[in-house]
């Protein structure tokens, strides 16, 4: 095809889904040119899968986008249907927000955010073609042949490289949500040494609500007060929608039991790795053998539609053999099915080909983020592709790359996970993963990344500020707290510490020491504190977790500093691990595949011993002495 | 890289003192409250000055041992350094290792010392490749010992409990994970909890039996001047160890010698007769007694049945009598006089002989061999290593914070946080890694996702 020169970029952005977006706002707000690339206008920042923002560990992923400046939180407030804060019962560290969306209207708004955006340029077309010159990237070319020059690439392609959609015996070229497959871009890309491999997912059947019976399902409200994703919104609205809950049942089960050879995982029709935690309805019935009944929400897909999302019934059986299992299930038995339930596979890469920066090892300024790095989400997708856009600007604008980690974030957790363990599935992220997690709450990703998204730029004046006045209030607050005393005769304190469930006081306390009590939270001692300052809710809830976690918190932080010291010693690009002496040959292996950039990545690797470890420590220490210089 | 790490750093024999090191950034902050002068105020230490200091914690005298602190970068590894010189006893080194792991010290691992001092630039780069042979033969060395040590009955208590924790910990964690799909864990965690608690004292039970046979018991013998501690002494030995006389006070040094009673490999110590005297030397010498009794496991208490009881053996009785110490009715052969059972009111355990004529020694074996027999914890499992037994130990911690966490009252997501440092403190031991371990478990164990 001939090719035609059209415009020269800083960073060309392929794929316009929640990490393309984030990763070209964020580059485009550093001031980079940047132009993003997608195959139809009208599914930018789509929701394939389910129509909701948010969940256990992804919640905490979106505060903490919209921490550092990204879009994915602000999109999520203003286009919610109804919120819930999941996990209240429990401890703060696991709250989790999740909020049902309007699909339509939150693609409208991301569209439009980007349409927005000063030096960015959204363009339909379908990339072909990474151009490179060395082992650098230079550009890339449209199925149309326009050619863009680049200094750097972030591949965000979602599932649509070489896209398949597999439903039953049907399996046919096909990108999400009915669009074109990417079918030449995998060639390109494995012909610069891009290791790619091939996973699968999926998603359930839409039915149209007119034909649903809600009288035999549980309506599931949204919460009384909603708290917003974005640290910058106070008051985001109501509840307008809700969900319904209903299940599977045993006819259900005897219907999938009966068709199973038809299905094209267990005919063996298909090979992709799918994940566990999304698991089709027919994978839970022949895994779970004792249950009797699966549990599946109906959740609206907007308000200008009459599509429900049935959670929890993915499957890739034959359309008639769905249609059968949909109408065995309570509520549903007069199901107009709109959109059967498929299985994708595509094409993706090995996320250990990628530095923390999310930058390819080996090619200069080729970038990863999202499904095409192996994760699966579209939190987490969105989270790397803001990490994939910073990075790549400052690398162009002679700037240190920004490298998240554990201790700070859930973002870095995910992507350490992904670049230095690799992942076997499409990976998923949960509280359970990060070991900080008393420190990684949701309600204080603005206190840990705010100052981060400040330094590189994605966080304004005015946001700063306020942020710092937050801080201040809340530290003044928890010194208050911890010096003002109050009397065991107090006869209010008695009513309160009674209806709290907790003993009355023997001798005098500080508020701060009742405020330990689990049992005691400090909105219950609002009655005894008459020179408590007026303070958000916000603030108080974060006095309050500090004090009664301070135990928790303080060890939590101490083996922080102890993994910030492996963190920081550093591995030279240029180790040669291969001839290492004293290295086992699986650790020699390993930290060549991976090139940890510190000794504490280096740790994580499976495979690599304290050993191996320690042989590396000794490596460096010879190094320093050599070169005379000092780390 | 710098935390405190200790070990005895002399060869694990029998010998007159023992060097305990201790190195790591701001080791004194560890190791300084355990020490104090003779005259019971903190002691202060000073680079390159030898103290001598009393080994003291909650009110216990572990040793009495000279030590020398050395300030980073000037010592041997580089780190700040304490080098704790003690008195010679396997038992009274390890004792003072296990306080120093209690306090926050981690054992060294083989080889860590010098390694240590050769990334902090102390050994040249000549001795490199010494260092990496030698922690490559350790790793091995381990690893081949780790397997060896934990086939069979132990391993797989070991293993239990470990499942047990990441069975546990898995529940809460899909609770929390997939909180629409995942109901409570229906089992009490915090029964299930002190049910694991009570497994790992057990099997830490367990691993003062190993130690014991490894290493031997510690016995002191002693008891008022001139009541024949000496002569039982030499007669346990089989040899003339003791210096013996009619004079009080002939022994004024503790005299430590090893020999076998029952199956049991034993330490036995001969100590100055304690009464009250005005000689400093002697007193030295029944301080050094005193303070060995603390330190030894058993004491044989011994008094002259052939004269009724001195208010020293009164004062003796009481300090040692209970359920753990022997009380020794010497001279047999001649007519009884002393009170029997105001002896019998402070000890369980009493035996009559005359170590002279070497009558009724053989009561001493047969004591030995059913109060530390062997043979019951044959196929119980024992951890015989220090590093295993410090491992469960901090798994055990933790258990009893995750247990305190959740009476007092907080979520069960908070106390996961300890259960989960529990299962590696133990998967450490049993060589598996948690984390990957429990979210395979969620998917196993619970049917969740969209």
């Amino acid at each position: 095809m001939e090719k035609y020169f059209v415009e020269n970029l800083d960073i060309a952005v392929i794929g316009a889904g929640h990490a393309g977006i984030e990763a070209a706002l964020a580059a485009a707000r550093l001031g980079c040119k940047v132009g993003i690339f997608t195959i139809c206008l009208d599914a930018v920042g789509n929701m394939p899968c389910n129509p909701s923002i948010g969940g256990t560990a992804k919640g905490h992923l979106v505060c903490e986008i919209d921490a550092l400046g990204g879009e994915m939180g602000k999109a999520a407030d203003a286009t919610f249907l109804q919120s819930r804060m999941l996990n209240l019962g429990k401890g703060p560290a696991v709250h989790s927000l999740r909020v049902q969306s309007d699909r339509r209207g939150y693609s409208q708004y991301m569209k439009h955010a980007l349409e927005r955006q000063e030096n960015l340029m959204l363009i339909q077309g379908e990339i072909v073609e990474i151009l490179t010159e060395g082992n650098r990237v230079s550009g890339v070319v449209t199925h149309l042949g326009a050619e863009y020059s680049a200094k750097a690439v972030i591949l965000a392609t979602g599932t649509y490289l070489k896209g398949e959609i597999i439903i039953g015996k049907s399996q046919l070229p096909g990108g999400p949500d009915g669009m074109f497959p990417a079918n030449q871009l995998s060639e390109c890309l494995l012909k610069l040494g891009v290791p790619l491999r091939r996973f699968k997912t999926g998603t359930p059947a839409r039915v149209n609500k007119r034909s649903l019976d809600f009288s035999q399902m549980v309506v599931q409200e949204g919460d009384e007060e909603i708290i917003p994703f974005s640290f910058e919104n106070e008051d985001i609205g109501e509840n307008q929608v809700c969900c319904w809950l209903t299940a599977t049942n045993e006819r259900t089960h005897e219907i999938i039991r009966e068709n199973i050879h038809l299905s094209p995982i267990y005919s063996g029709q298909i090979k992709g790795v799918g994940p566990r935690y999304c698991p089709s309805i027919e994978d839970k019935i022949m895994r779970f053998k004792e249950k009797t009944a699966h549990q599946l929400f109906i959740e609206p897909c907007g308000l200008e539609t009459e599509e429900m999302y049935i959670q929890g019934l993915s499957s890739s059986l034959p359309e008639f053999v769905q249609r059968q299992f949909i109408h065995s299930i309570k509520g549903l038995e007069q199901a107009e099915i709109m959109r059967v339930a498929y299985a994708i596979q595509y094409d993706c890469v090995d996320p250990q080909a990628l530095y923390p920066t999310l930058e390819f090892k080996t090619i200069d300024g080729l970038y990863g983020a999202g499904q095409f790095n192996g994760s699966s989400g579209y939190e987490e997708a969105a989270a790397q592709g803001l990490v994939a856009g910073i990075n790549a600007a400052r690398k162009l604008q002679g700037k240190d790359p920004v490298v998240f980690d554990r201790a700070n974030s859930y973002i870095g957790t995910l992507i350490d996970d992904l670049v230095t363990k690799g992942t076997p599935e499409p990976y998923r992220m949960m509280t359970s993963r990060s070991e900080y997690r008393l420190l990684l709450r949701q309600d204080n990703a603005d206190l840990r990344l705010t100052p981060i998204g400040y330094e590189i730029g994605l966080i304004g004046e005015e946001r700063y500020q306020k942020f710092l006045t937050k801080k201040a209030n809340i530290e003044a607050e928890i010194s208050r707290l911890r010096c003002t005393y109050c009397s065991p005769q107090n006869q209010t304190l008695k009513e309160i510490l009674e209806r709290c469930g907790t003993p009355a006081l023997s001798g005098g306390a500080s508020l701060a020491e009742l405020i330990a009590r689990p049992q005691v939270s400090y909105f219950d001692l609002a009655p005894i504190d008459p020179d408590r300052p007026t303070l958000t809710k916000a603030e108080g809830r974060q006095a309050e977790i500090s004090i009664k976690y301070e135990g928790y918190i303080e060890k939590q932080l101490s083996k922080v500093r102890e993994f910030q010291r492996l963190e920081n010693r550093r591995l030279p690009e240029d180790l040669n691990y291969e001839e290492m002496i004293g290295l086992r040959l699986e650790a020699r292996q390993k930290l060549s595949a991976v090139r940890p950039v510190s000794i504490g990545q280096a740790s994580r690797i499976s495979g690599v011993s304290p050993a191996d470890i320690s042989v590396l420590m000794i490596e460096l220490e010879q190094r320093k002495n050599r070169n005379g210089t000092n780390e | 890289m710098s935390d405190i790490i200790c070990a005895i750093a002399t060869a694990p024999a029998t010998a007159a003192l023992g060097i305990i090191r201790v190195s790591g950034a701001d080791v004194l902050s560890v190791v300084a409250p355990l020490l104090y002068k003779i005259n019971g105020t903190p002691a202060v230490l000073e680079h390159g000055k030898a103290t001598l200091c009393r080994i003291q914690a909650e009110g216990e005298v572990y040793d009495e041992a000279v030590v020398t602190y050395y300030q980073a970068p000037r010592s041997y590894t580089g780190e700040d350094t304490v080098e704790l010189c003690c008195h010679g006893g396997l038992y009274v080194l390890q004792s003072v290792c296990e306080l120093l792991l209690q306090k926050g010290c981690r054992m060294a691992q083989a080889g860590e010392f010098s390694k240590r001092a050769f990334l902090n630039g102390k050994l040249d780069l000549i001795k490199a490749q010494a260092v990496i042979d030698l922690i490559e033969a350790t790793s091995r060395a381990e690893r081949k010992n780790a397997l060896s040590q934990l086939e069979g009955h132990l391993s797989r208590r070991l293993s239990a409990v470990y499942e047990r924790l990441v069975d546990l910990n898995t529940a809460l964690l899909a609770y929390v994970d997939f909180p629409d799909e995942v109901d409570a864990p229906e089992e009490d965690t915090l029964a299930e909890l002190r049910a694991i608690e009570k497994e790992l004292s057990a099997l830490l039970a367990g691993s003062d039996r190993g130690q014991l046979i490894k290493e031997g018991l510690n016995i002191a013998i002693v008891g008022a001047p001139n009541v024949g501690k000496s002569t039982l002494m030499n007669r346990l030995l089989g040899y003339d160890r003791s210096i013996v006389s009619d004079i009080a006070g002939t022994t004024r040094d503790t005299v430590t010698e090893g020999c076998r009673l029952g199956d049991l490999k034993c330490h036995i110590a001969d100590t100055a007769g304690i009464r009250t005297t005005a000689d400093p030397i002697e007193q030295q010498g029944i301080d050094i007694a005193r303070a060995r009794a603390q330190a030894a496991q058993v004491v044989f208490a011994v008094f002259d049945g052939s004269r009724p009881l001195t208010e020293e053996d009164i004062a003796l009785a009481e300090e040692f009598g209970n359920e753990r110490n022997l009380a020794i009715i010497n001279k047999s052969d001649l007519p009884q006089k002393a009170d029997l059972e105001y002896i019998q009111d402070h000890f369980i355990h009493i035996v009559k002989l005359s170590a002279k004529q070497g009558e009724g020694l053989s009561a001493i074996d047969g004591w030995i061999e059913t109060q530390y027999s062997a043979e019951d914890c044959g196929d119980q499992g024992i951890l015989t290593s220090l590093s295993q037994a410090q491992r469960l130990l901090a798994g055990r911690e933790s258990v009893r914070r995750a247990i305190d966490c959740l009476e007092m009252g907080f979520t069960p997501d908070l106390a996961s946080l300890d259960i989960t440092e529990a299962a590696s403190a133990v998967g450490e031991v049993t060589g598996q890694t948690v984390t990957e371990k429990m979210i395979d478990n969620i998917f196993a164990k619970f049917c969740v996702g969209k």
